[in-house]
């Protein structure tokens, strides 16, 4: 007498997957769900049925860790996490010297409108959460990663939407509408970049982690020996190459990633390659203002990629002519 | 024989159906105690898996019968599953190692001893 709801709740969640992948897999899923939520409690019916019309809404999308697009994002993730997060450590340490010179408390005993304060608020958790999800795709914890990375990401354009709508409307984005497309867009794809990774394919392993971490000690050091440099106040040689360096240093970590990826064989590194020149683009996209800072930015940025790309062509032709002549090397 | 690490749904995935094959709901069962309930696979996440490893033939259909008016399909590991699983505990087995060579090395004496 209990089967009666319980069939019937499980065809209504086979219901939203597509027709023809219920004809094919519907009564193995079904098994599978009815053998699970059988004697189970409330709660895990209900995350049952949640995980269900998530994956409906993945094979729908090709989502799925079996599709390539769900491929795609799970090995574009970690990098773009990366590269939006690792400005947020040296953005920290930015925070601190405010602190430390009683910048901030003054800011907070001068008064002011409660809309800046919130905005300010934000930003500042903002950017805690970004630095947090480095520490923690770098020690593997990809779901609060994600979530950090997320919130950090989204935050700040929220609030500022919520409370400062007035002054983006009029002062920033008032005939530059590429800028607020821009603006909006970016988060927007970030969030559903990392959100959109199947779960069964965390970006956790040992090369992912290492890339994250990479990113991360790159931007940290080279913005704060930029910083501390800028700081004397001489513009020497030094000061500019170090400037340099602040911008293009993520760029560099992930050029190298670019080639490993490029230099190996299989559907699984072409996926990698494809995420990391995503996570180029949204250095690009974030960071162009830095690159352009830099005396021929674009052309050393474009030198970096060429010469990836020219490195892992150059091994994986090595590697061919070496399997080739393999062979009849050993046939002679 | 891959040498890339495996995240750890897909080796335990590989793992529960390494010693005889196991239908969906017997992997997820075999997975929660291999990880000592740590890990959880909800019927989605699972079968989006298995079809990947089917893909990729880690693993493949072993049998497929109805029980109980069940469609239930047993899933069993492939050669090339066996391979890719036995590089993977091949790797943990060397970190593992290389973990207890390091700490034997570094033996902390008791508090507030002198060389």
């Amino acid at each position: 007498m209990t089967e009666a709801p319980e069939q019937a709740r499980t065809t209504r969640l086979l219901r939203l997957y597509p027709a023809s992948y219920r004809r094919e897999h519907g009564p193995e899923i079904a098994a599978i769900h009815a053998d699970v939520i059988r004697d189970a409690g409330r709660l895990v019916r209900l995350r049952e049925a949640a995980d269900m019309v998530r994956h409906a809404l993945r094979v729908h999308l090709c989502l799925t860790s079996a599709d390539g697009p769900g491929r795609f994002l799970a090995a574009a993730a970690p990098y773009v996490l990366a590269v939006v997060c690792a400005p947020a450590l040296f953005g920290l340490l930015g925070n601190s010297t405010l602190w430390a010179d009683g910048w901030t408390a003054q800011y907070w005993a001068d008064g002011g409108q409660t809309a800046d304060r919130v905005v300010w608020l934000v930003h500042e958790c903002g950017t805690l959460a970004c630095a947090l999800a480095l520490l923690c795709g770098a020690a593997g914890r990809w779901a609060p990663a994600r979530m950090l990375a997320m919130f950090g990401v989204v935050a700040l354009p929220v609030a500022t939407w919520v409370f400062e709508a007035d002054y983006l409307i009029y002062f920033r984005y008032l005939n530059r509408p590429l800028l607020a497309t821009s603006d909006i867009l970016c988060p927007v794809l970030i969030t559903l970049i990392l959100l959109c990774c199947p779960k069964d394919l965390p970006p956790v392993r040992v090369r992912d982690r290492t890339a994250i971490a990479a990113v991360a000690v790159a931007s940290f050091l080279t913005h704060t020996l930029a910083w501390a440099t800028g700081s004397l106040g001489e513009m020497t040689w030094a000061t500019q190459t170090l400037w340099g360096l602040e911008a293009l240093a993520p760029l560099a970590v992930l050029a190298v990633f670019l080639f490993a990826a490029l230099a190996r064989r299989g559907r699984s590194a072409r996926f990698t390659a494809a995420g990391v020149a995503t996570a180029m683009l949204f250095w690009l996209w974030h960071d162009y203002g830095l690159l352009g800072s830099v005396p021929y930015g674009g052309l050393l940025a474009g030198t970096l990629l060429g010469t990836a790309v020219a490195a892992a062509a150059v091994v994986r032709r090595r590697r061919h002519t070496t399997r080739s002549n393999g062979p009849a090397a050993s046939g002679t | 024989m891959t040498r890339r690490s495996l995240q750890e749904p897909t080796s335990l995935i590989l793992c529960a159906v390494a010693d005889r094959p196991r239908h969906g709901y017997a992997i997820t069962q075999e997975v929660k105690k291999m990880s000592d309930g740590r890990v959880t696979l909800r019927t989605g996440t699972l079968y989006s898996a298995l079809q990947r490893l089917l893909e990729d033939g880690q693993i493949q259909v072993h049998s497929e019968e109805t029980v109980s008016g069940r469609a239930r399909r047993t899933y069993a590991l492939t050669p090339q599953g066996r391979a890719t699983l036995a590089a993977e505990a091949e790797r943990l087995r060397a970190t593992a190692v290389e973990a207890e060579r390091r700490l034997a090395v570094h033996r902390p004496g008791p508090k507030g001893a002198t060389a």
